[in-house]
């Protein structure tokens, strides 16, 4: 009986101990106190997991290899100004392009019906930086200089933390460049044929 | 007894650093290094006219230092970000705590030229006072050098090769070269961006 029940604990504690080393091994790959602090601080969205959820967030803070979505190698959202209220409004059908300007080499991609656009990080693998990138004909002012994640200096109003004067449109601060604004009109005939 | 002279060893050392922490904090400026007497003086940097573009007489034809800098290193992702060492501040990129300026609005100020020079001269203040004691043989050993270079780890990755106009702008800089070189560096280098 007692050899029985000595055998019985033995197995009981190699399954603990196999559970507990297999938890800390799970738990030891979102262990990076700074990028999981990102993903925490994004605001709630409503729209189930899909192309057009999280509009105007830093996409690549999950659609990385920490993150654990499908890798993303430039991602964001473009928006217009409704011409009566001017307030943001998803710019659908834009063609944006972004050009890496070590290589030279470029990809395009189009802006679905929340604005957002993202080329997968499996279809530029041998990406580098700076990048430039243009949406609707206008190009980027400044480089990308590393974070594929548009919105990440494109931070929408109210968005930045940092104090300081907006811009009360495009939320333009200290430290973002604002929301990605293009004329909406400017649609892609290419774009508008895309599944 | 020999617990008791750890613990002083201990107490010592703690208010070592403790002491070097506070004397070598610095809220604004170029960091304090100590004169030919061994007084504290503002540490030696490279021509802050050359860096920042302000010249009492228009300065040489071409662009400063500071215009490649922030707008190759300088963008919001990268040493643009408030968290990051060598922060740089510009129009395109994060904009002086001090003044009232949202990124892509007006024009670089004065301030934040001045910021950011001190920001670049302060990453070493000592060794880059060296540099310009021995006229600036020793400027491409200097970490912003070797870090553009991609020769010492850089998360940003090789950002110039050597002998490129880019590299021309801010090693030349540092070397002391003639500032009319450096101004057609750093505009061939601001032109191939």
């Amino acid at each position: 009986m007692s050899r029985f029940l000595a055998t019985r604990f033995a197995l009981v504690s190699s399954v603990s101990f196999a559970s507990v080393a297999l938890l800390t091994v799970a738990a030891g790959c979102r262990n990076d106190p700074v990028e999981q602090a990102i993903i925490n601080s994004l605001p709630a969205d409503s729209s189930p997991n899909g192309a057009e959820h999280r509009a105007g967030q830093p996409c690549l803070v999950c659609h990385d290899a920490y993150g654990g979505a499908t890798p993303f190698a430039v991602a964001g959202t473009v928006y217009g100004l409704d011409a009566t209220t001017k307030a943001l409004v998803p710019a659908a059908n834009i063609n944006v392009t972004v050009l890496d300007s070590n290589s030279g080499d470029s990809r395009k991609a189009c802006t679905n019906a929340a604005g957002n656009f993202y080329i997968l990080a499996a279809n530029w693998s041998d990406l580098t930086f700076p990048l430039t990138p243009t949406a609707a004909g206008l190009s980027m002012e400044s480089l990308v200089g590393r974070d594929g994640s548009c919105a990440s200096c494109h931070a929408l109003p109210g968005a930045s933390t940092t104090g300081g004067p907006q811009d009360p449109v495009t939320g333009a601060s200290r430290d973002s460049a604002g929301a990605i604004v293009v004329n909406p009109a400017m649609t892609d005939p290419n774009c508008m044929s895309t599944p | 007894m020999k617990r008791a002279i750890l613990l002083l060893i201990a107490a010592s050392l703690g208010a070592g650093s403790l002491s070097f922490g506070a004397s070598s904090c610095i809220t604004q400026g170029v960091a304090a290094c100590t004169d030919a007497s061994g007084n504290p003086a503002a540490c030696a940097c490279p021509s802050e006219s050359v860096f920042t573009g302000i010249w009492p007489d228009g300065g040489p034809p071409g662009a400063a230092v500071s215009e490649y800098m922030t707008r190759r290193c300088g963008t919001l992702d990268c040493h643009g970000t408030e968290t990051r060492p060598m922060r740089l501040y510009g129009r395109l990129g994060l904009r002086d705590p001090l003044e009232t300026n949202v990124s892509g609005g007006k024009a670089t100020t004065p301030l934040e030229l001045t910021d950011s020079y001190a920001a670049v001269c302060n990453v070493e203040p000592e060794a880059t006072q060296a540099a310009v004691e021995d006229q600036g043989a020793s400027g491409e050993l200097l970490l912003i050098v070797q870090k553009a270079r991609g020769i010492e780890a850089h998360k940003g990755g090789q950002v110039v090769t050597q002998g490129s106009p880019g590299d021309n702008c801010i090693a030349g800089w540092l070397r002391e070269d003639d500032s009319a070189t450096v101004a057609a560096a750093c505009q061939a280098a601001i032109n191939g961006l």
